[in-house]
């Protein structure tokens, strides 16, 4: 073989082999710890002085509603930083978490305005509110469940590391007890 | 079939459905539950459902209950509507034969009293609508039937602003109940550990006089985490208790307390909470068993709480009932919570306390105990769990001591002879509270009491011996007194006491 002909069937190899390396590299995102380090900002920033945001729930409701908002914010605005695909999708639902909390903290503001001894007439339409909101809040806890299914199914090792549970809804039959409510109150307010 | 024939039968079914849904609606809206304790009645009586019907000035029921007003055991009456109770007891009034004294409870509490002068065969209206929301009407037929019946109950009415207020509450009750369920499944979804915080009113229920946890509690000795084999209690975040499930475990719970005070925080994991379950930092507490009488008898005592009702296991079984019967929101029967089935079989479920919307109940049978702790701050009743391959125990609930603020002090013993005596002097009663109740025991031996005045006079012991414990139970409130030594007393001068 012609000797130009040998560099350059050489040089084609060590082009395809240089090739084959570069695609084959382990990717360069960065660690999950690091992220998650983080991601810890967007509450300990708002006085929320926990190792993970679901470690303490009555910690989370007792922060004020602005201060929910807030976490929630740094939540997103971090998002959009974030290259670990596990940091994301715990981002993800630490802001359904946030979110459930926010729409339990309305229900219980509004049930709290309701006066008992007023006309059951008159507050039909808030408890219908109402039970719209709880509709939305057991729709969020089965969209957290489903976030933490797939968390824990992609990273197990992440999952594990921060001890990340599914809440456990039974939506089914919560949703089954807001429908016979819903339509209990139909029914009287045909009869107001 | 035409079109136009098609739509007359379309709307017809819609209207027919529309009306049924409707009459289904307002049958719960229509029912109340009932509990009866009577003469006629060989214990007691429980109707499930009785229906309301529309009546001037609200809905009433329209039955015969039949009163002994001198037997206690046969004169009351518990009305359950949406959630509201409304007790009523009718003792003889201590103005004479013929006055009857009508206690109205409405949730536990009481709301309204009044004493009615009744001739034979007379009617009256006891009107306690602004007090209870409710009015009675009472026909009474002393001493004209030679057996039980001394008054008979025709008719209760519930008045239109206490229905309304009632269904008011039983939807803002529902909606707590909802989160409140949610709130509690987030939170012991991600701790490693399983903890009950006595000042958090997701895990106890504030009653009358205990704190009432009313959930069920899982136990599982094979847990390699840790989460349902212990269950942690504390106040205030420090530990107040520890259960736990052993291994092997054949016939009960362990109990253990800290030697010193332990922020709960400092356990973070179940290898931990063995290691100091295994340290000086822990110790085994004796528990010993009651009967449900005796916690009735607590229980009654210190809150004068409506109760017992009672519901066969074989009712429920009937009724393809669930635990729920343990915490109700407030429906003597039915409800809407909790997971697990009746584990006992035979017995009675004694429903004891209808405390501010919460039912809870004892299971009274051979799968049951019911256990207090040697301070008498903690009550829980266990069952093992036959029926789940995970699951090797439950606690049914757990009672935990309130504080009312009732004050007592030891005074000294005068000399005497022939008995040992301990004279304890109360500076305040809780209100309404009956000095009758009172309990003492010696070293958990009942022991013979006498009151003068605001003093109890303890007797029957051994003069000049030394007690290790000697408790007091007067109004819920448990007052110990330990290493107290009886005083010889002359026992005549008891005799001599009122």
């Amino acid at each position: 073989m012609d000797s130009r002909w040998r560099n350059l069937l050489i040089l084609i190899v060590v082009i395809a082999a240089a090739v084959g390396i570069y695609l084959n590299l382990p990717s360069q995102e960065p660690g999950f710890e690091q992220e998650y380090a983080e991601l810890q900002g967007a509450w300990k920033s708002e006085g929320l002085n926990q190792e993970t945001l679901h470690a303490d729930f009555d910690a989370l409701m007792a922060l004020p509603e602005n201060k929910l908002n807030e976490i929630k914010s740094n939540l997103q605005a971090s998002i959009a930083n974030l290259e670990n695909e596990a940091s994301k999708e715990i981002a993800e639902a630490y802001i359904l978490l946030i979110n459930i909390a926010i729409n339990t903290k309305e229900i219980q503001t509004l049930n709290e305005s309701i006066d008992s001894s007023v006309d059951i007439c008159n507050n039909i339409p808030v408890f219908q509110s109402i039970n719209s909101k709880q509709a939305d809040l057991i729709n969020l806890a089965e969209s957290f469940d489903l976030t933490v299914d797939s968390f824990t199914e992609e990273f197990p090792e992440e999952a594990a590391e921060i001890s990340f549970n599914r809440i456990g809804l039974i939506a089914e039959e919560m949703r089954a007890q807001l429908n016979e409510d819903n339509e209990t109150l139909a029914l009287l307010e045909l009869e107001c | 079939m035409n079109v136009k024939k098609l739509a007359l039968v379309l709307i017809l079914s819609l209207f027919l459905i529309q009306l049924s849904g409707f009459a289904a609606a307002q049958a719960a809206f229509n029912q109340v539950a009932v509990h009866y304790q009577g003469s006629w009645q060989w214990w007691a009586d429980d109707y499930e459902q009785l229906t309301l019907k529309p009546d001037t000035g609200g809905m009433s029921l329209r039955e015969e209950f039949d009163f002994d007003v001198d037997n206690p055991n046969e004169r009351t009456i518990t009305v359950s509507y949406l959630g509201q109770h409304y007790t009523i007891d009718a003792p003889k009034s201590q103005l004479g034969d013929q006055w009857v004294n009508f206690i109205v409870k409405k949730n536990g509490q009481q709301c309204g009293q009044k004493a009615e002068f009744l001739p034979l065969l007379s009617n009256a209206v006891i009107d306690l609508s602004g007090e209870c929301g409710i009015k009675i009407w009472a026909n009474w037929e002393t001493r004209v039937t030679p057996f039980e019946t001394d008054m008979t109950i025709e008719k209760i009415l519930i008045t239109a602003e206490e229905i309304n207020r009632a269904q008011n509450e039983y939807f803002k009750n529902g909606n707590k109940d909802r989160i409140r369920a949610l709130a509690n499944m987030i939170k012991t979804a991600n701790i490693k550990l399983r903890v009950l915080e006595k000042d958090n009113p997701n895990d106890f229920i504030d009653g009358e006089l205990f704190f009432v946890h009313a959930k069920t509690e899982y136990f599982d000795e094979e847990d390699t985490s840790g989460k349902t084999k212990s269950l942690i209690i504390t106040e205030n975040l420090d530990v107040k208790y520890v259960i736990v499930i052993p291994e092997q475990w054949s016939t009960e719970f362990l109990v253990y307390k800290p030697a010193q005070e332990m922020k709960f925080s400092s356990i973070v994991s179940f290898s931990q909470l063995t290691e100091k379950l295994h340290s000086s930092e822990m110790q085994q507490i004796p528990i010993r068993e009651i009967d449900v009488d005796a916690l009735e008898t607590i229980i009654r005592t210190s809150a004068e709480i409506a109760g017992p009702a009672a519901v066969t296991t074989a009712a429920l079984y009937a009724s393809g009932a669930t635990l729920a019967m343990y915490y109700t929101g407030g429906l003597a029967l039915g409800g809407t919570a909790a997971a697990g089935t009746v584990a006992a079989t035979g017995g009675t479920i004694l429903i004891i306390a209808p405390v501010a919307g919460v039912t809870y109940t004892i299971i009274e049978g051979s799968n049951t105990h019911t256990m207090i702790t040697e301070d008498g701050e903690l009550i829980f009743n266990w069952d093992r769990e036959y029926w789940t391959w995970s699951t090797e125990g439950k606690i049914n609930f757990i009672l935990l001591k309130k504080d009312l603020g009732t004050t007592a002090s030891v005074l000294p013993t005068p000399t005497g002879d022939k008995t040992g005596a301990i004279f304890i002097e109360f500076k305040e009663f809780p209100e309404g509270r009956g000095k009758e109740n009172v309990l003492v025991s010696v070293e958990n031996v009942d022991i013979t009491t006498k009151w003068f005045g605001n003093k109890l006079i303890v007797y029957g012991l051994t003069p000049n011996q030394k007690y290790d414990e000697i408790k007091v139970i007067l109004a819920g409130k448990i007052v110990t007194y330990p290493n107290i030594t009886a005083r010889e007393f002359d026992k005549g001068l008891l005799d001599d006491l009122p």
